[in-house]
């Protein structure tokens, strides 16, 4: 079965660019361009029982909330997610209680190299789906 | 009248809305639009994949920040004579090789 990755941007170009390039690589990678529609999308995975196996997540979203405050929603439905945070920020330190506090799994910070998400993405995943 | 000719046209309105370039930008903004330009039709010319590989590669030597709608504008294009793997293929190359997120 394919890894479920969901995926939140508000970039439009970003958010395609991603998940165009997950599906290439075997994933099977849904966008949402705010922190409604991840919600909103994760609900109902979980109700449908085919739920993500990870959220990759914006840091800072035009409206909405943040990337942090998301996945604190979501965790609120499933405490065992796995959330990754994409940031533009150089200086994380600024956020680090944050980012503590929403025990995220890793942050990517941009501009990534798709390789680079992917080996997060392993590393995230574990051995959850290796052959 | 003045009839002033299409290439000072150009240059003119990119002024207009470039104000805050100065002359030397704006002659390697105008150099790079057409090398780009140049680049684009040399891939709209070929569904050699790995030549087009290449020229997507090149193409990013002279963008700045616009790089997903500058790439997904020239596969789009390609869309019509390649397949959907095809330019799916591309695209992953593009960004393993070169392009960033």
């Amino acid at each position: 079965m394919k890894p479920k990755i969901l995926i939140m941007d508000d970039e439009d170009d970003i958010r395609e660019v991603i998940a165009k390039l997950l599906n290439y690589l075997g994933y099977k990678a849904v966008q949402t361009k705010d922190s409604y529609e991840a919600i909103y999308e994760y609900t109902k995975a979980i109700e449908i029982k085919e739920p993500y196996d990870v959220v990759v997540l914006d840091l800072t979203m035009a409206y909405g909330l943040n990337g942090i405050d998301t996945l604190k929603r979501l965790r609120e439905m499933n405490p065992n997610i796995k959330g990754i945070i994409c940031t533009g920020y150089s200086n994380v330190s600024d956020i680090e209680e944050k980012l503590k506090e929403a025990q995220i799994d890793h942050i990517i910070h941009k501009p990534f190299k798709i390789n680079e998400l992917e080996i997060v993405l392993s590393k995230v995943l574990g051995d959850k789906f290796e052959s | 009248m003045e009839i002033k000719d299409p290439k000072e046209k150009y240059i003119e309105a990119v002024k207009a809305l470039f104000t805050n370039f100065s002359d030397e930008e704006m002659d390697k903004y105008i150099e790079e639009e057409a090398l780009m330009q140049e680049i684009e039709n040399k891939i709209n010319q070929t569904t050699d994949l790995e030549k087009i590989e290449v020229l997507l590669s090149e193409l990013g030597d002279h963008m700045e920040r616009s790089l997903f709608k500058e790439i997904r504008v020239t596969l789009a294009a390609l869309n019509k004579k390649l397949a959907d793997e095809e330019v799916d293929f591309l695209l992953f190359k593009a960004f393993q090789n070169k392009y960033t997120i």
